[in-house]
Parts: structure tokens; sequence; C-alpha cells
């Protein structure tokens, strides 16, 4: 079977919703260590994990407008990833070798992606659905795509939240699960999965509609279900 | 390459000489290896190896020394700490995991104060580092930045407004580091904080702080608290600079005039060959 990384080098790293405005998270994939960052004006950028000044992890920083400001000295990275500001030193105008490294970042289809090539093609047009949750799994993103399409997928048992759930399709980007929920309702997941390590994943999930809290917790639950069969059978 | 031959020849803190009663025995690590620092009813501290053999032992500036190897000079001096008047005041090992030299080194850091500090040492938009001066002395081969100063909204424990404080830092040893500033109740006078930090190994360590102050008003609870706090901050910062080491090679960060305290230390370092806890890949 094709894995995402056959066709395409873009990497699903977060929901588009789980990354407002002015947040900062960490990202961990095939051994590099990125901070990736939402400007105000709605931008997403992805840098290097680490302050050119004292090495600190600027996944620990602040945005304030369209910068990226490191907390231990509070120098501010533009959308660009260069310094514009040292505040130790307001006067002066930072030199243009001063920047931290930058990785194509898109929000696209719901997700935020970046890739680590930097000849990618651009992804194509895919719906951007509500974000549901991003899942941390102890498996690797083959074992957890050859279980996806073994078609073998737990069910959750609730008189109200229970659901079985089969796999609709699989694309380069990511797996459509139907689930059929006790209540007679119906929804569709949609899971991309992004490798952390060798031996750690993460779902980044999305339904296809607008659904009721109900519908959402039992999807959620279902969710945990599939991470413990994914790390029960890994 | 880790030459630990010079690092191993220094003093380093094995235990708060306050807290080592006559009886006692403590088992600490220092560079990998197991000390027992014992106290006996004469009030002789002893410090032994796990082969039961005597390592080198003082007592100084509030705390109990010893070494893995064989410490060429007696331990540095500090007058403040005997002089009188002041209040000497033990903070207590806090384990960081990081390298004792970044522990240092940010210890010599004030661009820092307004980001992590904030509201205590420091605050925007009083950012500005102004310039100051720094040398190696060569007759005691020390490093000291002097006429370092900067706005705390609440510099001290005894301080209720903003002042400029006035600094001066001074590196007795690779893994200590001692500040001298600006004391609210007595002008003429300067307050003395150090730190003191025992490696266990090249990224992880154990830092004491100690005060030496003219201060008689504040609860001992509340300065101890109050240098918890900031140390705390800084833990939080020094557990999360990457490399863990402190780098030894210009090229590898970026440093700026604030910064000219740490570019004076990391040189020190290198010309003295103290590669114990750096990174020295490129160098
Ligand atoms: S380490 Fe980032 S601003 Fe100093
Ligand atoms: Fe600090």
């Amino acid at each position: 079977m094709n894995t995402a990384a056959d066709i395409t080098s873009w990497l699903p790293v977060a929901l588009s919703d789980g990354l407002p405005d002015g947040g900062v998270m960490r990202v961990q994939t095939a051994g590099h260590d990125l901070a990736l960052w939402r400007a105000h004006d709605h931008s997403v950028h992805c840098v290097d994990n680490r302050c050119p000044h004292r090495g600190m992890r600027l996944s620990f920083g602040f945005v304030r407008g369209n910068r990226l400001n490191c907390i231990y000295h509070g120098w501010q990275y533009g959308e660009t990833g260069a310094c514009a500001y040292i505040p130790a030193h307001p006067e002066l105008t930072p030199p243009e070798s001063l920047c931290v490294p930058t990785l194509p970042c898109v929000d696209h289809g719901g997700r935020v992606w970046i890739t680590l090539d930097p000849d990618a093609t651009a992804l194509p047009a895919m719906p951007a659905h509500p974000g549901l949750r991003s899942v941390a799994v102890n498996v690797s993103q083959d074992r957890i795509q050859a279980a996806l399409g073994s078609g073998a997928l737990p069910s959750t048992t609730h008189p109200q939240r229970g659901c079985s759930a089969r796999v609709l399709d699989t694309s380069a980007f990511d797996c459509r699960i139907a689930l059929d929920v006790a209540t007679g309702d119906t929804a569709t997941l949609v899971v991309s999965i992004q490798s952390v390590s060798a031996e750690r994943s993460q779902l980044h999930t999305q339904l296809t509609a607008a659904a009721s809290v109900e519908l959402k917790v039992a999807a959620s639950r279902w969710l945990d279900a599939l991470r413990d069969h994914l790390e029960a059978t890994a | 390459m880790t030459s630990p031959d010079i690092a191993q020849d220094d003093w380093y803190p094995v235990a708060i000489a306050a807290m080592l009663t006559a009886g006692a025995e403590q088992r600490v690590t220092l560079m990998s290896h197991t000390l027992r620092v014992t106290r006996d009813a004469a009030g002789k501290a002893t410090v032994t190896d796990d082969h039961g053999t005597a390592r080198p032992v003082c007592e100084a500036h509030g705390h109990v020394w010893s070494s893995i190897g064989t410490p060429p000079h007696p331990i540095f001096s500090l007058p403040e700490g005997v002089q009188d008047g002041r209040r000497l005041v033990d903070c207590g090992p806090v384990r960081v995991k990081a390298s004792p030299l970044r522990v240092v080194e940010n210890f010599l850091d004030i661009a820092h104060f307004p980001f992590v500090h904030t509201d205590i040492l420091g605050a925007e938009p009083h950012t500005v580092v102004a310039p100051y001066d720094v040398e190696i002395r060569d007759t005691v081969d020390e490093v000291w930045a002097t006429k370092v100063s900067f706005y705390q909204p609440q510099a001290a424990k005894s301080a209720s407004d903003g002042i400029v404080t006035e600094y001066e830092y001074r590196v007795p040893a690779p893994c200590a580091t001692i500040l001298y500033k600006t004391c609210p109740p007595r002008p003429a006078e300067m307050d003395v904080i150090a730190l003191f930090v025992r490696p266990l190994n090249e990224e992880l360590c154990d830092a004491y702080a100690w005060m030496a102050l003219f201060d008689d008003d504040t609860a001992l609870e509340d300065l101890i608290q109050f240098q918890q706090t900031i140390f705390l901050q800084d833990r939080s910062i020094l557990e999360n600079q990457v490399p863990r080491k402190l780098p030894l090679d210009p090229r590898m960060e970026s440093p700026t005039r604030a910064d000219k305290t740490s570019i004076a230390y990391r040189r020190w370092l290198k010309r003295r060959g103290y590669h114990y806890g750096a990174e020295t890949r490129g160098v």
C-alpha cells in the first residue's frame, strides 16, 4: 500500500483549529525539533525550535502582532524568520544573517502542513472540515497505516455513545472512517497521520459535518479505543 | 572532547555547612563520583569517595567544598562573607537539568530580566542594556563585569519601588559566580548574592544560592522564597536551552553587546581548557 510519504512530502502537524492566532506549539518529526506558530494576520509559520541567540526553544515563546518572540531575551522574529528586534538594543538593526531557519508551512484543508522538501509541489484542493482532536499514539506511522488498511477497526460499547467503524477510503493525505453510533447517528471521521519518530505518531482528526456534543464525545471515545487498539497490536 | 583533569581539580560545594551537623552523613554526587560527607563531634568535616579514600575538604562561604582531584589552590576568597553586619542566608540546592556552565552564564545575564523575571527584576519597556565594562583580571584569573545597571521594578525583597540597580559580577571559578548589587537600605554598600554549582555530570547540577545581605528586617523565609522564585524561573529556561552543554565555538550562538560578560566567560573557559559541561564541537 502507498504511504503518505511515497506520494507527498507534506506532513500534517496540527489541526487548524488547534493553532489559534497568537498560538505557538512544539512539533517533532523525523528527528526535527520545530516550533509552529500563527501570527495575528492568521498566517502559519514553522521554524527551527532553537533561538540563534542562546539556544532557547522557541516553542516556549509568545506571539505579538506578526512576530514570534523568544521567551528568554525577547528577540523578535518576523514571518521570514529574520530577527527584527532585539530588546536589549532597540536602536540596532539586526544583521540579515541573524535569522532562524524556516520550513514551508501552509494552513490547508483544516490542517497545518509542513514539508522538509523545498521543492514540494502545492497540496491539492481538499475540504476544510472542523477539527475534532489530535491524539498521540505510541506506534509508527507505517504500522498505523497498515492497521487502517487491514480494515480491522475496534468498536466501542455504550448504550448511546457506542460506535462501530469501517474505513471508507484512503488517500495520500488521510483516511476517511464511517462511524455508526448506537443512537442511529452516523459521522465521517477524517484521520491524518503525522510521524513523530520511529515509535510515535499523531493522529489529527476532523468530522466532515458539524456535529452535536454527544456525537463528538462518541467519536472522541472511539478515537481513544483506536489508540488503545493500535498500541496493543503494535 | 572533554578534558576532565582541569575541571576535576577545582573545588565544588558538597554541603551547606550549617546543615551538616555533628554526626550527620550526606551522600552527594560530584562529576559522577559518589562522595560521603560527614562531620565529627569535634566539628571537623570529612569527605570520602566510594573507595573510602579521603578527598580534599574545606569550609568557606557557608558551604563545605571538596574535589575529586587535587586542587592546586585554596578556594577563592570572598571577604564580604565575613564582613560585620551582613546577614548570611543559605538558599539550599536546586537541581537543574543543564550544564553547570549554562547555569553560571544565566546568572551573569541581565537582558532576560524583563522576560523571565517579569515585574520582579525587570519589566517592559525597560529592556535596554546600557554599555558596561568586562575584563578578565589576569592577576587573579577571574572574570569581572562592572558598571552594569538595569531598571528593576522590585530589585530585592527590601525594595518596594522600581529603581535603577547597579551591579558587579565576578566569576572566581568556572562553577561559582558572585553578584554585587545596590543595597536599598544601605546605599554605600553592595548586597552579595552568590551561586555555587556542583556538577553531578556534564548536563545535570545542583545550584546553591548564598546571600550576604544588609537586611535585618525581612523574614528569613521571605528572603529564601524570593530567591527560589527567581531561580525556578531561570530553571525553566535552563532546562530548555539547546544544546544542554555550553557552546564554546562562537559561531554556534549569536551574542550581542549585552552579552559581553558571557562572551568573556566562554573565552576564559576556552583559554583555561575547562571543557567539562561545554560543547566543544567546532573549537
Ligand atoms: S535565547 Fe532567544 S532571545 Fe536570547
Ligand atoms: Fe535569571
